[in-house]
Order: C-alpha cells, then sequence, then structure tokens
C-alpha cells in the first residue's frame, strides 16, 4: 500500500508540476469553446441548444479518450522497461499490482481532472435546456466505462510489450479488431455459409453473437443514443457493463502475467520488433536477406512499412474485408451481381480514406525519425556522403512502398466511380477547390506529426499523431471561425466569391505552412545528428 | 613527421553559452594511431565531431586530408569512418545486413558489397556471426560489428570515440590487436580513450586536451621522457641494493640518489641532458654492482595526463 502510495505522489507531483497536462486541459477547454462558438448559429436555431452543445461535447471526450487515452495508458509500464528503471522498482521490493495501480490511477486521475474542467460547460448545457439530468449522467457513465476498457487494454500492452511506440501500436490495433473483427468473421461465416462450406445454423447463431457484441462495444453511436427524447434508461446500459468488465479483465491480465511478461524485458535480448516464434525457431539468427542498392529505402521499407510480411498481411485482410462486404450484400439483397462493385468499392473506398489510410499515413509520419532518434542510429546515418534532405527522402521513399497495397485496392475500389469523379471535378469548381484544400491541410498535419515526433521527448507514435492531428485542427478552425462572422457580413451575392477566396487563402497558407514545417524539420534533423 | 591528415586550427565552439572547445589546435599524420585524451567534459566528442563533420566550426579551420570540413563534407566523409561513444545500431538486423545496408549505402554494388563484408568480417573473426542479430550479440561483439562497420567504405582515416569503453579485458585486449593490425594496413586512426595505460602502449602520438584547450599534443614518447633539465634513470640491483645506497651517489653527474619504496631499485637525478647515460652505466660496472636493470625513467601516461589537466568539475 505505501509502495503504491509512494508511486501515486510521485506521480502526482510530476503531474502538477508539468506544464504539458495543465497544457492538455486548457486545450480541452479550448476546443469545446470552439465547438461552442462554431454551433452557435445551429444553436440558436435549435429548439434543445443544450442537447446538441451536450452532444458535441460527448463526442470530443469520446475521441479524446480513444485516443489520448489509448496513448496515455499505454505508456504507463512500457516507459519504464523503455527507460530501463523497472528492473530498480522490482528491486525496490514494489510488487506487480503496486506498480500496476501506482502507474494506472494517476492517469484516471488525469482523466477526471479532464473531466472537472468541462464542468462549467456542462451546466451550461442544461440552463440551455434539451438536456436532462439523467442523460448527463447515462453519458459520462458510458464515458467513464469506456476510459475504464481503453485504460485497461492500453494498460496490459503497455506491460506486454517493450517500448512505447509498440504499446500504442498493439492498442489502437486491439480497439480497432475488437470492435471490426467480429464483423469481419461474421461476414467471412456468411459467405462460407452460401457457397455450403459452413453450415447455415452456425452462420446464424454467430449473426447473433456478433449483433450482441456490435451493441455492446458501440459506445461512440450509443452517445447518440443516450441523448434522445425518448430516452429513458438508466447508466447501467449493456455498453456500461460489458466496458467495465473487459477493462476489470484485462487489468487482471495485466496483474497475473506481469512478471511472465515484464521478466523477458528485464532478462534483456528481447526486442519487441522480432515475433517471438522467429526466437524460438531460430534461436536469435536467421538467414541474412540481401540488400538492395537502394540502401535507405530498402531499411525503411523493412522497418517503418514493414516488409514484405507487412504487404502480404494488408493485402490479406483486404481481401477478408472484400470477402465480408459480398457475404453480407448476398445476405442483405439475395443476389449477388447488381450493384455489387458499386457496393464494394463503395465501402472499401469508405474504409480505406477514413480509417486506414490516414492511420497509415500518420503512423508512417510519425515513425519515420523517431525510432533513429531514440536509438542513435540518425547520427550515425550522417556520417554517410549524403545530405540530410538525401537520406530523409530515401527512408520516406522506403517507408511509403508500405502503402503500395492501401493504394492499389483503394484504386480498384474507386474504378467504379472514377468517371463520376472527374466529371464533377470538371464541373464544379468548389469540388477542385476542396480536394486542394483537403490536400493542404493533409499535408500540413503528416508535417505536423514528423515534426513532434522529433521535438516532442515523450510523444511516441500515437501521441506525435494526436498531436499533430489536434494543432492542425486548431490551426483551421480559427480562421473558419472567422469566415463564419465575415460571411455573415457579407450575406447574399457576394458569399460565394468570398468562399471561393477564403478557401484559396487558406490553401496558399497550408502550403506556406507545410513549407516552414518542411524546413523546421530539417533544421532539427541537422541538429539532432550532431547532438547524439 | 609525414603529411598531416587532420589539422585542427584555433577551433572554438560553443553550445549556447557552454564553451565546449576554446582554441583548441593539433595535428595527426598520416598512417599513424593518434590517441586523444582528456577529462570528462574537456571537448574530445565535440573535436570528433566536427572532424568528422557533423558539426561544423563556428571559428578556426579543420582540414581533413587537406579538405575543408565546412565544405568538402561529402568527399571528407567517403573517406572517414566514424564510430560514437554509444551503441547505434540496427538491432533487429543481422551482423550481415548490417554491414550490407552501410556498404550499399557507401554505393557499392552487390557483387562487391560480397567481397568488403566478407573481408570486414574476417578481420573483426565475426564470419561465424554472421546471421545472428545484432541485438543478440554482448557488448564485446556489438563493439567489433560497429568497428567493422566502419570499415565497409575502407575509410583512410578512423575516428574512434571511446572503442573500449564498458568492454571487458579480453574484448578490450582483442579490439586493441584489431587496432593494431588496422595501423599495419595504413590506416589513420583517430582514437578518444580514458584507459590511458592501453593508449600509451598503443598509440604513436598523442593529443592531451583540457576545458576545451590543447595541453600538449605530438609524440607519445615525447610526453613520457618529457623530464625536464634534468633527467632520471632507474637501476634495478639484483642482490642486497641497501648496501649500494650510499656508494651511489659518487657516480660522476649524479646529483640525488632516491630508492624506490618497496622495490630493489634507485631513481638516480643527473646534473643535465649532456650526461652520458653509457659512462653511468660503465662505472656502476666497474664498481661492481649486480645491475639487473638499467633505463631511463619513464613518466606513465596517467602521471603526464595529471600533471597537464586541472582538477575541478567540467561543466
Amino acid at each position: 500500500m505505501n509502495q503504491t502510495l509512494a508511486l501515486l505522489v510521485r506521480a502526482f507531483r510530476s503531474e502538477s508540476r508539468d506544464i504539458k497536462s495543465h497544457l492538455v486541459r486548457g486545450g480541452l477547454v479550448l476546443v469545446i469553446l470552439l465547438l461552442f462558438l462554431v454551433h452557435v448559429s445551429e444553436m440558436q436555431n435549435s429548439t434543445a441548444p443544450g442537447r446538441t452543445m451536450f452532444q458535441w461535447m460527448t463526442w470530443a471526450n469520446w475521441a479524446l479518450i480513444t485516443f489520448a487515452g489509448g496513448a496515455v495508458f499505454s505508456v504507463a509500464i512500457s516507459e519504464e522497461t523503455e527507460q530501463q528503471t523497472l528492473g530498480l522498482l522490482r528491486m525496490a521490493n514494489i510488487g506487480p499490482l503496486s506498480l500496476l495501480l501506482g502507474k494506472w490511477l494517476p492517469r484516471l486521475w488525469v482523466a477526471f481532472l479532464l473531466v472537472s474542467a468541462q464542468f462549467p460547460f456542462t451546466w451550461l448545457t442544461i440552463t440551455l435546456g434539451g438536456v436532462s439530468w439523467e442523460q448527463i449522467s447515462a453519458s459520462y457513465m458510458l464515458l467513464l466505462a469506456h476510459l475504464f476498457f481503453v485504460g485497461n487494454l492500453a494498460l496490459f500492452c503497455s506491460v506486454w510489450r517493450q517500448d512505447n511506440a509498440s504499446a500504442g501500436a498493439w492498442t489502437f490495433s486491439l480497439l480497432v479488431l475488437w470492435r471490426v473483427g467480429p464483423l469481419l468473421l461474421w461476414g467471412l461465416a456468411e459467405l462460407l455459409a452460401e457457397v455450403h462450406l459452413f453450415p447455415q445454423e452456425l452462420a446464424r447463431s454467430l449473426g447473433e453473437l456478433v449483433g450482441r457484441h456490435n451493441r455492446c462495444t458501440a459506445t461512440g453511436s450509443m452517445t447518440l443514443d443516450l441523448l434522445r427524447t425518448s430516452f429513458s434508461g438508466g447508466i447501467w446500459t449493456d455498453q456500461v457493463i460489458s466496458s467495465l468488465g473487459m477493462g476489470a479483465l484485462l487489468f487482471g491480465l495485466s496483474w497475473v502475467l506481469f512478471d511472465r511478461l515484464t521478466l523477458r524485458h528485464l532478462m534483456g535480448g528481447v526486442s519487441s520488433t522480432v515475433p517471438l516464434i522467429q526466437k524460438l525457431m531460430q534461436g536469435g539468427s536467421r538467414r541474412s536477406r540481401r540488400v538492395w542498392n537502394w540502401a535507405i529505402g530498402w531499411k525503411d521499407f523493412r522497418q517503418v512499412a514493414g516488409g514484405k510480411r507487412s504487404i502480404i498481411l494488408k493485402l490479406s485482410l483486404y481481401a477478408l474485408v472484400t470477402m465480408g462486404v459480398i457475404a453480407f450484400y448476398i445476405a442483405e439483397s439475395g443476389s449477388p451481381y447488381i450493384h455489387l462493385p458499386e457496393i464494394l468499392g463503395g465501402v472499401l473506398s469508405w474504409v480505406i480514406l477514413v480509417i486506414v489510410l490516414p492511420l497509415e499515413l500518420g503512423s508512417t509520419a510519425a515513425k519515420l525519425f523517431r525510432p533513429e532518434l531514440k536509438d542513435q542510429t540518425w547520427s550515425t546515418l550522417l556520417t554517410l556522403p549524403k545530405s540530410v534532405p538525401e537520406i530523409a527522402y530515401s527512408k520516406l521513399g522506403g517507408a511509403l512502398l508500405g502503402l503500395i497495397p492501401t493504394l492499389c485496392v483503394l484504386f480498384l475500389a474507386l474504378t467504379p466511380f472514377l468517371v463520376d469523379i472527374i466529371e464533377e471535378l470538371a464541373r464544379d469548381p468548389e469540388v477542385m477547390l476542396g480536394f486542394a484544400y483537403a490536400f493542404s491541410v493533409i499535408i500540413l498535419c503528416l508535417h505536423a506529426i514528423t515534426y513532434f515526433s522529433i521535438t516532442v521527448g515523450w510523444a511516441a507514435t500515437p501521441i506525435a499523431m494526436i498531436l499533430g492531428v489536434v494543432t492542425t485542427g486548431a490551426t483551421q478552425i480559427i480562421p473558419w471561425i472567422g469566415f463564419a462572422f465575415l460571411a455573415m457580413a457579407f450575406s447574399g451575392s457576394g458569399e460565394q466569391a468570398l468562399f471561393y477566396l477564403w478557401m484559396m487563402m487558406f490553401t496558399a497558407a497550408n502550403l506556406m505552412g507545410t513549407g516552414v514545417v518542411h524546413w523546421s524539420i530539417g533544421k532539427e534533423l541537422s541538429a539532432k545528428g550532431a547532438a547524439s | 613527421m609525414s603529411q598531416p591528415i587532420i589539422e585542427v586550427e584555433k577551433v572554438t565552439h560553443l553550445f549556447k553559452d557552454h564553451r565546449a572547445l576554446n582554441g583548441i589546435s593539433f595535428e595527426v599524420a598520416a598512417g599513424t594511431l593518434h590517441g586523444f585524451v582528456g577529462p570528462n567534459g574537456a571537448g574530445k566528442t565535440t573535436s570528433l565531431k566536427l572532424i568528422c563533420t557533423l558539426l561544423k566550426p563556428q571559428t578556426g579551420r579543420i582540414r581533413v586530408f587537406g579538405k575543408d570540413v565546412r565544405t568538402d563534407v561529402k568527399e571528407i566523409r567517403q573517406k572517414l569512418g566514424y564510430m560514437p561513444d554509444h551503441f547505434s545500431m540496427y538491432k533487429q538486423m543481422t551482423v550481415y545486413e548490417y554491414l550490407d545496408f552501410f556498404a550499399a549505402a557507401y554505393g557499392h554494388v552487390a557483387k562487391r558489397r560480397e567481397v568488403i563484408v566478407g573481408d570486414v568480417l574476417a578481420l573483426t573473426d565475426m564470419e561465424g556471426r554472421k546471421d545472428d542479430l545484432i541485438q543478440g550479440l554482448s557488448r564485446g561483439m556489438q563493439q567489433r560489428v560497429s568497428l567493422a562497420r566502419v570499415l565497409v567504405n575502407d575509410p583512410d582515416l578512423l575516428l574512434l570515440d571511446e572503442p573500449a569503453s564498458g568492454l571487458d579485458p579480453r574484448a578490450r585486449i582483442e579490439l586493441m590487436e584489431i587496432l593494431r593490425e588496422l595501423r599495419r594496413m595504413g590506416k589513420t586512426i583517430f582514437i578518444s580513450s580514458h584507459i590511458l595505460s592501453e593508449l600509451a602502449e598503443l598509440c604513436d602520438s598523442v593529443t592531451i586536451i583540457d576545458r576545451g584547450m590543447t595541453k600538449y599534443s605530438g609524440p607519445m614518447d615525447d610526453l613520457l621522457y618529457a623530464q625536464g633539465d634534468q633527467p632520471v634513470f632507474r637501476l634495478r640491483i639484483e642482490v642486497d641494493p641497501d648496501q649500494w645506497s650510499t656508494r651511489l651517489s659518487v657516480l660522476p653527474g649524479v646529483t640525488a640518489v632516491e630508492p624506490v619504496e618497496g622495490k630493489p631499485e634507485f631513481r638516480l637525478t643527473v646534473e643535465s641532458v649532456e650526461v652520458d647515460a653509457n659512462a653511468i652505466l660503465a662505472e656502476l660496472l666497474t664498481m661492481g654492482v649486480p645491475i639487473a636493470g638499467f633505463q631511463r625513467d619513464q613518466r606513465k601516461l596517467n602521471d603526464a595526463f595529471m600533471d597537464l589537466t586541472e582538477r575541478g568539475v567540467r561543466t
């Protein structure tokens, strides 16, 4: 107990001294304030302005818990492993439970402080009307349970993995798998059942089971249900119970398996990045592979993009999604022929453009230089007879090879809509401007992620991604608020022209900002090479 | 002295308000093994980074192979190998992949790389471990791989920052053997180390720096034998040394006789550098002294280092 308290006190002390946590809390309040400003006109016309605002707050909280929570909890134990202090803590007779609680509770406290920073806005939503105390307490309970689940999943990954980046990556991968894995399995079962390779009855039972799992894990959409006017339930929904149950189970697993999982890290020599099976089979040796003449590209294709194995894995996953969609389509429509390419293309494009590509691009940007700086290999690379840009772009080239499967599948998925897209682009300048603007935001965001990954010491891959997205988002929100006010002043015929002008200015500003960040990245990389 | 391969002239380097180097100057001749010594915080690593072009000198001039480190970066890097004081390796690669990767990065084609990697593996005695993952190797083995990496571009100049740090005695001795072999192959080796006894044995020349300033730079022998105007000889007597103690003071040209504590030895200080050592030895034989050894007294590098560097904490 004393040991847990000692760890807690240490964590609280560093938390209160750390400017970052105060900034994060301030940042969240600012985001809510901005959401409020952005939707002020919408709320004026709404009969329940309090509900509209609370809904936005709930979504902001849900996103924060899922992404920031996952990132923060996933480094709880792995940061000690990475800094090689875990052994020292264990030598001080601090047991697994004390360690877990000592590292877990302060983070929960941080989350509580984040929620408490929003209380004034919660009061405001009640005053504005349209949302009841019951709905508010049910929403907060749902968020708390979601935090408990995400936090414990991340804690488990933190115990299991040896470094922060790997723990973060596994946390988010398991979160996605937990949400969509059963759906994919069910899709596959339906497809196989359709061609009589799987029992129909079993596929139906699996469907019911997956449906129940889907209801329990859909915490994001549940926040919407809780705020319906027809809401009459209590705080103990299925989602809350299942999230709390899974969270407790994962905490128990982290505790029970703590020694087993961390012992290999303490013994040293076992890296998280080398599969265990490979080590068992080959005892730390394997057949050396031939390096390409494009050496740096080869290295980063393997180390950042995951190499050939990762390409095969991605293609297999896309094949699985395709089969799932086809199975679902056949099960729903009964006919495999009409509109299948469009539906399949639509689903795949949506999955790639909304989930896979942003994650792949973000993680590539975050992982491009950080491991080199962390492992101090960057200075060795800089002694090659090549300039910093030559090395950096070679690395980028190699890492981008990992996107080939995703881009190929995206191209195939978009094929049914290609003519429409081109026609739309040619016909409507607004669409073209929209594309250019979106492109400029994405490029700026990727640069921001790379910049944070090399300059912020505590920003492991997921945190660098979050910082990059939040910073870029903040730079975009403020000018759009300005536009909203200007549009009100220019309402009428000039509004469209103002919109085009504003859009072009934004795009240009984003590209200029990207140039500045790009230059700063180069400067930082040169400095870091000399410093390490 | 042969043509200098490294020329450092009045180099000053500041990190914010900390002066890491304060007008440092020295030269390293081609084909020599040059030691670089100094207390922690003296500016050794900064000097090495300047020489290997990772940093640019703020004032002063550094020339490597006669080329300026500010402008001729690629030409210098092509002929130079730098081994930092930390293990910075891609530990998920095998030894062969790691070396093949750097050989390819230096622009060698696949066939040539096979030969190069084979050669450096043989030189560092790592052929049997070529398919091992680097992360599974011991510290000494990893240091060998690091050294092998430095050799893949067949550099004329090797810059080694604390290569023996953290190694066990066997690994240290083996590393020193490899360095001797490299010197025999005509490489110039610039080595920073804290293990002074080994440097004294290994190096032809040495530079001692402290607080960013050069305290000594020149041949190792000159440093170890430099004793001012009155040289000292060391005499070892085989039988009953005490009886000779008073009789030795009558030797011609000898001004002081000092017994060495715990050893059957005497330190004989002579009047000037002009006194002939052979004449003293002849006189000792005439006197019938049972001589077991007679040699010019040599300081240890440790003593020279302590004399030349200042006490106190470096920032």
